[in-house]
């Protein structure tokens, strides 16, 4: 249960995050913004997967499956974006659900080796499928999406404020009902399939029901993300959802920390727009990235979230005790 | 020609196989002994071959002392890398694969700082073509081969024969019960990591010669690695062995009278294969599933 302050605190944070491209409209930081959002629906869907013990290495072919059903429904079926975001979802979901029955009974880190083979299938299939992937080059000219609110009245939306008011939409919700799946009994019962899965199967939960769940869903909002991704930039690749790219997820989780959703959105907001400031040291960028892995890992296992966790201890042991209990 | 092409599959499913045999034994040793799922294992081979080629090029030395020098001081890295990066996270299995993952990136990457993005080629040692009835075969290649299955042999000796073999089997089988026979583990675990990433630098500088390097060049043999391991069971020195045999074979009987496309996913679709019908891999009797 959130206390009523913090459910406060963070529905202000959220309506603050609407003003964003009115209090500083500027093209490029949008950008970064938007990547970052991206990220966060990303990281936090694969943190589900981890919650329930799972390592997956998969995460970004579910993007690209997202991306390529949503560029291919848009361009080829005819379909509205409204129609094609969730359709992306779902054919993330569905694929999630078939390879799921079949990977997740495998156990640590042949699970994390199958995941990663499985990605390379998927990236492959797009390589070597010209027709209707179109191979290696991908699809181009994927259209901006087009909404549809009341019938004669249709937004295009291409400039990068609108589209930052999509992404903001669809991660929001995202981080609501995954937040939601948390508090709820799911949650617990993922964080026990983690902990103690034998106990967990003693106390009734069905575990790999647990686990199918969250790679299910983490397929659906791994898809949806690619067709946000797809149709943002306009271009997508067999080369934008590698193995790397899953790789990112897993040190996005790591360095904010593992425990919840704040983790991933940290670390998203700390290594996402990273780059940006080491624009005059590229070579660098990638080995830094590496390092900084290593010594969260080595120095703070819990993440950043763990060393903000200790650092809001710390200040609250130093306030006298009537404050600390409210 | 139909005669002429069947033995000539064979032989390149041969060749392509030492190579996946390769890079699959160090890999499945260090995860039999330390229980690391080395990701990093593809950028040891890559700085195989690069210190190879620097070797040759920047200090005139012969290709054979330079592999000397290169699996050499990769083992030492290696054996410093276990030393201090992995020491840490020994027993935990999730946490030193990201650490492994970690340095991966960091390897590749000074790579990149070091050699450039830029295609570059060792020098060729050997060259002729070898006639053997109506076929042809590149002697480069058959060297490849050759020095592929002396690093094999001496591997399968190191593990049977010396003392070092034997305690890193055994510790291998049970850690545990090899702490009590009193073998020093901080001293065996950082050994077996060297003579691991060891092996993968061997690999590197021996297959060198036939491909361009640039700091990527790890990862195709690192996947093909996680395939055969996969497909002889995780830990299996065995496994690995045939595995990687049967892969490079069956991938090349496929490029040749399939596609070049097709033999790629073929890998995979063994590996989802295995996983259907035989979830310990072929000869494996780990236990991948519970």
């Amino acid at each position: 249960m959130i206390p009523q302050g913090k459910t406060y605190a963070i529905l202000a944070l959220s309506i603050f995050l609407f003003f964003i491209p009115i209090l500083w409209p500027d093209e490029f930081y949008l950008n970064v913004i938007i990547s970052t959002y991206l990220q966060i629906i990303l990281a936090v869907s694969l943190n589900m997967i981890i919650k329930t013990g799972k390592l997956s290495i998969a995460h970004a072919a579910f993007m690209g499956i997202g991306g390529y059903t949503s560029a291919l429904a848009v361009m080829r079926l005819g379909l509205p974006y409204l129609l094609a975001l969730p359709l992306s979802g779902l054919m993330g979901a569905c694929i999630a659900i078939l390879v799921g029955r079949l990977l997740l009974k495998l156990q640590g880190v042949y699970f994390v080796l199958v995941t990663f083979a499985f990605g390379e299938v998927i990236r492959l299939f797009f390589v070597n499928l010209v027709e209707p992937f179109g191979g290696p080059t991908g699809i181009i000219n994927i259209p901006p999406p087009k909404i549809t609110v009341f019938p004669g009245t249709t937004f295009t939306i291409l400039s990068k404020v609108s589209y930052y008011y999509l992404v903001l939409l669809v991660m929001l919700i995202t981080l609501f009902l995954i937040q939601r799946i948390y508090q709820s009994s799911i949650g617990k019962a993922m964080d026990c399939t983690r902990e103690t899965e034998h106990l967990a199967e003693f106390t009734g939960i069905n575990t790999f029901q647990q686990k199918m769940f969250a790679f299910a869903a983490g397929g659906f909002f791994a898809g949806l993300a690619g067709s946000l991704f797809a149709h943002y930039y306009r271009y997508i690749s067999p080369e934008s959802f590698t193995f790397w790219e899953s790789v990112n997820l897993i040190v996005i989780n790591v360095v904010g920390g593992m425990g919840g959703i704040t983790g991933p959105i940290l670390g998203s907001i700390f290594l996402v727009p990273l780059p940006e400031f080491l624009r005059g040291f590229v070579e660098y960028q990638r080995v830094l990235y590496g390092l900084i892995l290593i010594l969260t890992l080595w120095f703070m296992p819990a993440g950043m979230l763990g060393v903000l966790n200790k650092i809001l201890d710390w200040m609250k042991a130093r306030k006298p005790r009537k404050e600390a209990s409210t | 020609m139909g005669d002429t092409l069947l033995p000539q599959v064979i032989i390149n499913g041969v060749t392509l196989g030492t190579n996946y045999v390769l890079m699959a034994l160090g890999f499945t040793m260090i995860f039999g002994v330390l229980r690391i799922v080395n990701f990093a294992h593809g950028e040891f081979y890559m700085l195989g071959a690069f210190f190879v080629l620097t070797a040759i090029v920047k200090f005139q030395v012969s290709y054979f002392l330079a592999v000397v020098i290169a699996v050499i001081s990769i083992g030492l890295l290696g054996f410093l890398a276990e030393e201090v990066i992995f020491r840490k996270f020994r027993d935990k299995e999730l946490e030193g694969m990201i650490v492994a993952l970690g340095l991966s990136i960091l390897m590749q990457n000074l790579g990149l700082v070091a050699w450039g993005p830029y295609d570059l080629s060792i020098p060729p040692v050997f060259s002729g073509v070898l006639k053997i009835g109506s076929m042809f075969y590149p002697v480069e290649r058959l060297m490849v081969v050759l020095l592929s299955f002396l690093l094999m042999a001496g591997f399968y000796l190191f593990l049977k024969k010396t003392k070092l073999g034997l305690a890193i089997q055994a510790i291998a089988q049970d850690t545990e019960i090899a702490r009590v026979q009193g073998m020093r583990i901080n001293r065996l675990y950082p050994l077996a990591f060297a003579i691991g990433t060891g092996l993968a630098a061997a690999a590197g500088s021996v297959i060198g010669p036939l491909f361009q390097l640039n700091p990527w060049m790890g990862i195709m043999p690192q996947v093909k690695a996680f395939i055969v391991v996969i497909l002889g069971g995780i830990g299996s020195v065995p496994g690995a062995f045939l595995g990687g045999l049967i892969l490079g074979v069956a991938e090349s009987f496929v490029s040749t009278y399939a596609s070049k496309a097709m033999a790629d996913m073929l890998g995979f679709i063994i590996v989802i294969g295995i996983l259907l019908f035989r979830p310990s891999g072929l000869f494996g009797h780990s236990h991948m599933t519970r």
